[in-house]
């Protein structure tokens, strides 16, 4: 499981970690053998009572099929008074968010390899939340931006200017998610009397990416392009955009069972 | 943060692309104990028959509690 290779950095960020299925201990074991051990615990909630009482049962498997009793898979952030404090839910069969992604986006965990660019009026950082993933994955990709003193760039919203756009180029095996763009700044402008949305300084924008998981290769690049248009005390500069991407490698999914004699038993009439 | 809504947008321009977009598991979707609420309480056995809860199992800043379908799927 991805968690136990981002358990450290979530224990230094002061959370505990426990995974949960309706699976038996008998299977758990066997699982946990098989990947050489986990450093959190493995609940077995067998029945599926927890799994209701936190309203994430699926019912949509039947009774008495195989699966019955699985929960919609995702993950709570919940703080030290019980409190749910986010919700890392994924609704496509495969997909889900990684250990990783909640790090980058909970905690500004510092992520995967980083791709340099330098324009005429900022420098950019782009990086994804892990360099390495499986098929399926929901990947958080960072952009952070460093704007030299009195430059500014328009956040969304802004009219008359063009704002900051993030995109994922055009790729059947790549799902673009929504961009999320940090609070702007609101900049008045005396000379024609107007208030308009900016970012200065430093500024991190987020973008989610889900990778299919019919990608054949080893690793996918994720191509990306940022438009913006940059101005500073003197001058708006004509809108530019760059070009550039990430990488990532993908490894397989364990996707070995556990003995027949340990798995749930299909029911009659399935 | 909770991103269902715009992944079910993103799914509806892009319904042709190699994504599994109509598994009958996921209707109805659904993603339990609301942002801001609290977690029910809750006791539950490890691979080992050791039991926990809640308290055992939180940091000083509280606990990531990962829900998955299945360590045998």
């Amino acid at each position: 499981m991805e968690l136990e290779r981002s358990l450290e950095k979530f224990r230094t960020e002061g959370l505990g970690v426990a995974a949960i299925s309706y699976d038996s201990p008998d299977v758990l074991r066997h699982f946990s053998e098989r990947m050489g051990g986990f450093h959190f615990p493995l609940l077995a909630d067998e029945g599926s009572k927890v799994i209701r009482a936190f309203g994430i049962f699926n019912h949509n498997v039947p009774e008495g099929h195989e699966f019955y009793g699985m929960p919609f898979p995702g993950t709570f952030l919940v703080d030290e008074n019980g409190i749910v404090r986010a919700k890392y839910f994924e609704q496509m069969h495969r997909q889900r968010y990684t250990a990783d992604s909640i790090l980058v986006r909970e905690f500004g965990a510092s992520g995967g390899k980083r791709v340099r660019v330098v324009t005429d009026h900022l420098k950019l950082e782009a990086f994804p939340a892990q360099d390495v993933a499986s098929r399926g994955n929901r990947i958080t990709l960072a952009l952070d931006l460093d704007l030299p003193p009195k430059m500014h760039v328009y956040a969304p919203g802004v009219e008359g200017y063009r704002p900051v756009v993030v995109e994922i180029d055009e790729n059947p095996l790549l799902l673009a998610h929504e961009t999320d763009f940090p609070e702007s700044e609101k900049l008045h402008l005396e000379a024609i009397g107007e208030t308009v949305p900016v970012y200065h300084g430093r500024v991190r924008i987020l973008k989610d990416v889900t990778i299919s998981p019919r990608v054949r290769d080893t690793k996918i690049s994720i191509p990306l392009t940022f438009s913006y248009q940059a101005c500073d005390d003197r001058v708006c500069y004509t809108p530019a955009t760059v070009k550039f991407a990430v990488e990532v490698a993908l490894v397989a999914h364990d996707s070995e069972r556990a003995p027949e004699a340990l798995q749930k038993k299909k029911g009659p009439g399935n | 943060m909770l991103m269902v809504p715009s992944m079910v947008l993103a799914l509806a321009v892009t319904a042709q692309v190699p994504f599994d977009t109509d598994d009958p598991l996921d209707a109805d979707f659904r993603t339990g104990v609301e942002i801001g609420a609290r977690i029910p309480d809750f006791r539950v056995k490890d691979l080992h028959g050791k039991v926990w809860d809640f308290e055992a199992i939180k940091g000083p800043r509280g606990a990531l509690l990962h829900f998955y379908r299945s360590a045998d799927w």
